[in-house]
């Protein structure tokens, strides 16, 4: 991933998501001096969040390879000729994660969080109203005792009922976060 | 009597030409009628390598090595112009325009525009050519017609910084800046003030005095220079600003001082416009 250290991640890591975190670092590093690396990366980042977003169109991602070529080829220190290698290692090798998320609009990795919905197992959930506590929103409803219901149309996915149901006994792991139907889709 | 540098041969696109000794790869293509684009260096200035515009290709040398900083030497064999060449360049200067509003430059009516240039011009924000009082006098706009940019691919940033017209004498626009840095090494290394530099990095990085500070504030003495070299329309200075290009330029004597410094003296509409230092 650019600088050559080697990551391990599993299948919850949305590479798309990834290589923008990637280039948002070395954008942040940039110095301003030259033009590929100054702009060039921005716009890498732009596109990449767009991606995640779910706007993402099939032309974006040859307009990335290009962009990639130009800043690895113009630019002038070692930091912007390797800036583009997270976007251009990931598209070699997951290439496909990038198409699930320009013409599918879903992120396998259930990641993107514009690209996901929240759903409450019935089955699992005990109703201990732990997330309808957390909810910032009141998105989640129901009586103590039985399992709540999530309105998806109210939900900011904010991950906070995730993160309570997944580590409390109680609540018991019944909220998830799966790649779903979006209204952009 | 300083020496006479010696005269070496290379090849240029595969042609012999000659060149003095010590000169860069871009001055020795100068000097032989050969061009290659360029927007940050100057032949009184240091090579600076920002513009990325000048890149040849060189026998034996990775990659795209820029022409303003590599030493031309012996039996140096350059590429100019190349397919690649000519695709990076036509990228970068995507680029560049991405930072630096545009739409006159790739306005299908850009040819029809000219006879309605006496609408509005006089703009507190350039937001075309045709609001920008460098119009006709830019580099910028003269090597999107050398290099054929018909469409900018990408999104526009603004940069969204005030324009700067407190001091008595230049107005300054950083908005149509490219961060070329002519200005800032004009002000370091000819007058040897260094008032301006870049201030802060990456995407916001701006060319100004250090820590906040007015120009009168950080020593500058308004020589002008800084005007003089910027490609594009970031600084003007206040008295011409809105002449346009000048009917006609000559070179005159300064009678400020006993010195007799070569001035470049501008014509517009019979009247004098602009006096500036001959480099």
């Amino acid at each position: 991933m650019g600088s050559g250290g080697l990551i391990v991640v599993d299948e919850d890591t949305c590479i798309v998501d990834t290589a923008k975190y990637f280039l948002s670092f070395t954008q942040q590093e940039s110095c301003g001096k030259c033009v590929p690396c100054r702009v060039g990366t921005r716009h890498l980042v732009e596109l990449l969040d767009k991606i995640t977003k779910g706007n993402g169109e099939l032309d974006d991602i040859k307009k990335m390879e290009r962009l990639c070529e130009t800043i690895k080829a113009g630019a002038l220190c070692a930091l912007g000729g390797t800036a583009p290698n997270p976007v251009l290692s990931a598209l070699k090798y997951f290439r496909g994660e990038f198409l699930a998320h320009v013409q599918n609009k879903r992120c396998p990795a259930a990641v993107c969080r514009d690209l996901v919905v929240y759903r409450i197992d019935p089955d699992k959930c005990t109703g201990c109203q732990k997330c309808v506590e957390v909810c910032p929103v009141d998105a989640i409803s129901g009586p103590r005792s039985e399992p709540h219901n999530l309105d998806e149309e109210a939900c900011i996915k904010c991950r906070s009922c995730y993160e309570i149901c997944r580590f409390d006994a109680i609540a018991g792991d019944a909220i998830t976060i799966v790649p779903g139907q979006t209204d952009k889709s | 009597m300083p020496k006479k540098p010696k005269t070496l041969k290379m090849h240029f696109n595969g042609k012999e030409v000659s060149f003095p000794e010590g000169v860069s790869v871009l001055r020795a293509a100068e000097l032989n009628g050969i061009h290659i684009p360029s927007l940050c260096s100057h032949k009184d200035l240091s090579p600076f390598g920002s513009c990325r515009l000048c890149m040849v290709e060189i026998e034996g040398m990775r990659g795209y090595p820029l022409s303003c900083d590599t030493l031309a030497r012996e039996n140096m064999k350059v590429l100019t112009d190349t397919v690649k060449l000519g695709e990076l360049r036509k990228d970068i200067l995507q680029l560049i325009l991405s930072e630096h509003p545009f739409s006159c430059l790739v306005c299908g009516e850009k040819e029809e525009c000219v006879e309605f240039q006496s609408t509005i011009r006089k703009t507190g924000v350039t937001t075309g050519c045709r609001y920008c009082p460098n119009d006709d006098q830019c580099e910028l706009q003269q090597l999107v017609e050398d290099i054929g940019v018909d469409e900018v691919e990408y999104p526009i940033y603004y940069h969204g910084h005030e324009p700067e017209s407190a001091d008595p004498f230049y107005d300054r626009d950083y908005n149509i800046c490219i961060l070329c840095g002519r200005c800032v090494r004009m002000c370091k290394e000819v007058r040897g003030t260094a008032v301006l530099d870049f201030t802060f990095r990456g995407p916001s990085a701006k060319v100004g005095p250090a820590f906040g500070r007015n120009h009168i504030e950080a020593g500058c003495e308004f020589c002008g220079a800084c005007v003089d070299v910027c490609p594009t329309g970031a600084l003007a200075d206040k008295a011409s600003k809105w002449d346009g290009k000048p009917d006609k330029s000559f070179t005159s004597t300064c009678p400020f001082c006993g010195i007799g410094c070569q001035v470049e003296i501008d014509v517009k509409d019979g009247r004098l416009s602009k006096a500036s230092g001959a480099v």
